[in-house]
């Protein structure tokens, strides 16, 4: 038996319907190895955007709410209240139920009320609807009060302390990217390519253009890999950005640390895309049409 | 009427609704088995409908099924209403779905309402019972359901209907209110519902034409805007209005049977106001503003609706609110539309650009801008067609008075879309003259003057054509593109009994060319009307009438001869020859509302 919270995790769906209409379309997908017959995770019909795991659980941010999948007792169980819905990013935090959501409507923290539901607070004040549009949330370790925030207008970050808003200077293109690499922060844009910053709030180019816009970025340790809008980018943010793999819209991307070279990336529509020679060669594997989520092996 | 004529009345069509279903149906749906059980119980046949709709035929057990707001919501109310009739098995089979089954709340919020209402009558029925599928207790379940029902119903009492007049959807959230006040333990809750059936019945009534509803709607899609009665909220206006012919097709067997099995009466007075065509007169609405999450600078203002109900026509125009510069358009609005009494393709005249950029759906829907438009369109490629008759396009306004508006439009050169396009029914012998094209409708005349060039094309769609269209279903007309990027019309509707004759209508109408010397450079147009009226227009600008400045945010959220009520206030009134309906909410104005989270 596959267990989600070591293994490889696939959030996509073998059909293009979300699932609403069509009771037999997406979910969270697991298999020990990339060989391996994927297999649904409990019967779920979500279809994720974001999955954060942690030693205990998968926390999902789904189309239409907020799960987590508890490994000790192998189910589902909701997240959401009847404010939060279509969650982008996810981060965790301090309580219960410990997560920092992005969605369409902002940024939201939850708390326990007394019939143990998660109940929303929403920290985006801003009259402006593509600022308060939140793709991508990231919180770098050495500042776990700095909440980045990729917005449809570009990055901000949020104080947690003091409930404060400020903007970065990256601003006027849609962030849905953001990650920690090489000591810094880096922020994958719609038209812009990908930037990096010391500090979430001065941002530099980093490397050359990229074609369309960047949806995912991770380090395996040795490459910057980058899943954009035209397929997957390889650089090291410094010189040129070169394309590996098929022309795709890829929606996300990672690697396995136990095998230097095994990368894995979801697109949609594509399906769930690998390599085992770092991008000299690619195939596809699963069932999949649509990928939005992949997780690569780890034990945390 | 008294109410409780008008109850027999009502009484007698749902048997007559009902009867229809069980005749003409083998296979029962999970929603008309309602029907079945009505007029000739059998619950093992409902046993058979759950296993065949929502087991779909297999022998999993109900922790591995899935389902959404079309099955917790039928699958409930068959629970509630029938309970004590069914077998135990039937029994069990629901128990275990209702408990068993993983369900998705949806994005819209017909959606929303059907599965919260079908979640809360699960968890009130079950108290003891593990939502396995779920992980929260029915506890808690019931009290977020509750919050969002009675947060909804609030909303509405307070802004109007969020997925307003909808004359598809509009069932839908009838039926849900419906089964909350006929099932619902919680006596605050059914009393707001009651309320809130009212309003619903009500913002039907005050727009009803002989089986249509006229004036804006938020959602009209299905490529039906043309037909002169539209949508799922047929069966309702027959059922609570009844003046038209019984058709068994039409008028039952779907999302509406829970509601004929239903002891909910609407008041006797909103059918009395739905029936009074005896006197031209104008109905003016408020509307929850729409639902934006990017692709603008600023929220959406407030829907202001305009509709003009004439003897023999309705003309109805909106105030979209959209912001400006946005790339939005929501998906299924019908905006405006001249509806009169004729047949099927023969009563509307309406006209649509056809929008089809990124920003239509992602600016409504959380998927990526680059893929968004293709991925909706595999699934409902009627929302991209060329042709398309209805949904919004952010580059649409208007000015309507009493029966004349006129429609602009500037379309950005790199629209995939740089034309309008106008329907008209083709059973008419439409004249020319001086660039007004008039047609005698029968009680009433229309002059409609194109801006700009236009090709005179027709469209014919059927509904079940694969290889050949031999006939026109779903769609058969004219189809005027009018083919330049700053385009629209002028028309004017006036009652045939109101002028000498067609030819003097003609000339009249034919006399008075509106005036666009100051279009498109200064974004202005006016005209005159043949009833004295002047309508002067600036695209994103001011609107006149008669000279006078129109001010929209003084619009009330009802404002005609039959209904009055303010914003926010949750209080109103509906009223007609001395009798009235009031509604009191009991709403706190200065309570924060319910964020609205999903579309409509």
């Amino acid at each position: 038996m596959t267990d989600p919270c070591s293994h490889w995790v696939v959030g996509g769906s073998g059909l293009a319907h979300s699932g609403l209409h069509n009771a037999v379309g997406s979910g969270l997908y697991t298999a020990t190895t990339l060989d391996d017959p994927f297999t649904r995770l409990g019967h779920s019909q979500l279809t994720s955007f974001f999955v954060l795991r942690q030693a205990q659980r998968l926390a999902i941010g789904a189309n239409h709410g907020l799960w987590e999948w508890r490994r000790d007792e192998a189910r589902y169980v909701q997240l959401h209240d009847e404010t939060l819905t279509e969650v982008l990013g996810l981060a965790a935090v301090p309580g219960d139920p410990g997560l920092v959501i992005a969605c369409s409507y902002g940024i939201a923290t939850a708390y326990r009320d007394e019939l143990g539901a998660a109940r929303w607070t929403f920290h985006s004040d801003s009259p402006v609807p593509d600022e308060r549009f939140a793709n991508a949330l990231h919180i770098d370790p050495a500042h776990p009060d700095q909440w980045l925030v990729g917005t449809e207008a570009g990055v901000f970050i949020y104080s947690a302390t003091d409930h404060q808003w400020q903007a970065s200077d990256l601003n006027g293109t849609p962030v849905r990217a953001l990650c920690s690499a090489r000591g810094r922060l880096w922020a994958g844009t719609d038209d812009r390519g990908i930037l990096h910053s010391d500090d979430g709030l001065h941002w530099t180019q980093a490397g050359g253009p990229i074609e369309g816009a960047v949806y995912a970025l991770h380090d395996t340790g040795t490459s910057l890999l980058a899943a954009t809008q035209y397929g997957i980018v390889t650089g090291d943010g410094e010189g040129p950005w070169t394309q590996t793999g098929p022309r795709l819209s890829t929606t996300c991307i990672t690697s396995d640390p136990r095998a230097p070279g095994t990368w894995a990336a979801g697109a949609s529509p594509g399906g769930l895309w690998h390599t085992r020679d770092a991008g000299e060669h690619w195939q596809q594997a699963g069932h999949f049409k649509h990928v939005r989520v992949v997780l690569a092996p780890e034990e945390i | 009427m008294d109410q409780q004529t008008y109850n027999t009345q009502v009484d007698a069509r749902a048997q007559q609704m009902l009867a229809a279903i069980c005749e003409r149906t083998t296979d029962y749906s999970h929603w008309n088995v309602h029907a079945l059980m009505m007029l000739d119980p059998d619950p093992e046949e409902v046993t058979r409908t759950v296993r065949r709709t929502l087991w779909r035929g297999t022998e999993a057990p109900a922790t591995e099924l899935m389902g959404g707001p079309f099955e917790i919501l039928p699958a409930a109310l068959a629970y509630c209403r029938w309970q004590d009739a069914l077998t135990d098995e039937g029994r069990l089979l629901l128990h275990d779905y209702l408990t068993g089954a993983h369900f998705e709340r949806g994005n819209t919020e017909n959606h929303w309402l059907m599965y919260y209402t079908g979640l809360l009558l699960a968890c009130e029925q079950f108290p003891d019972s593990d939502f396995t599928w779920n992980g929260l207790s029915p506890q808690a379940l019931a009290a977020e359901a509750k919050r969002w029902i009675l947060g909804t119903i609030e909303r509405t009492a307070r802004l109007g209907h969020h997925e307003y007049d909808s004359t598809h959807y509009h069932v839908e959230h009838m039926v849900a209110y419906v089964g909350l006040y006929e099932h619902s333990q919680d006596e605050h809750l059914r009393a707001q519902c009651e309320k809130k059936l009212s309003i619903l019945v009500a913002d039907m009534a005050l727009e009803y034409f002989k089986g249509a509803w006229a004036g804006g709607h938020s959602r009209e899609g299905y490529r039906r805007n043309t037909w002169t009665h539209s949508g799922a909220v047929q069966p309702l206006n027959y059922l609570y209005f009844g003046d038209i012919d019984f058709n068994p097709q039409i008028h039952g067997g779907s999302f509406d049977t829970p509601i004929l099995v239903a002891t909910y009466r609407p008041p006797a007075l909103l059918a009395e106001i739905a029936l009074d065509n005896s006197k031209a007169h104008i109905v003016k609405k408020t509307r929850a503003p729409r639902n934006i999450y990017r692709h603008a600078e600023h929220d959406p203002y407030p829907v202001r609706k305009y509709t003009y109900m004439s003897r023999s026509f309705a003309l109805g125009s909106t105030q979209l609110g959209l912001p400006i510069n946005t790339l939005a358009g929501p998906i299924d609005i019908g905006s405006w539309d001249l509806g009169w009494d004729a047949p099927n393709h023969q009563g509307k005249i309406v006209c649509n650009h056809p929008y089809r950029g990124a920003g239509r759906f992602s600016a409504f829907l959380s998927g990526f801008p680059q893929n968004i438009g293709r991925a909706i369109g595999l699934d409902k490629p009627y929302l991209q067609r060329p042709d398309r008759l209805f949904g919004a396009s952010p580059y649409e306004r208007m000015l309507q008075h009493e029966g004349s508006i006129v429609v602009l439009y500037r379309i950005p050169e790199d629209d995939e879309a740089p034309f309008v396009n106008l329907f008209l029914p083709n059973g008419y012998a439409w004249q020319e003259k001086n660039g007004w094209i008039l047609g005698d409708l029968g009680d009433c005349y229309a002059g409609i003057f194109p801006i700009g060039p236009y090709a005179w094309q027709d469209i014919r769609e059927d509904e079940g054509g694969i290889y050949m269209v031999h006939g026109g279903s779903l769609i058969d007309g004219w189809l005027l593109r009018l083919n330049s990027l700053h385009t629209g019309l002028v028309l004017e509707t006036i009652e045939a009994d109101e002028v000498d004759s067609f030819d003097t209508f003609c000339q009249q109408r034919a006399a008075r060319a509106p005036d666009l010397s100051q279009w498109p450079d200064r974004q202005r147009v006016t005209c005159e009307t043949t009833t004295g009226h002047s309508l002067d227009i600036t695209y994103d600008g001011e609107h006149r009438v008669d000279g006078a400045l129109l001010d929209y945010d003084a619009y009330r959220l009802y404002e005609s001869p039959n209904a009055e009520a303010d914003l926010n206030t949750g209080k109103m009134t509906f009223e007609r020859e001395g009798k009235k309906v009031e509604l009191d909410f009991g709403i706190d104005p200065e309570k924060p509302l319910i964020p609205m989270r999903v579309i409509g």
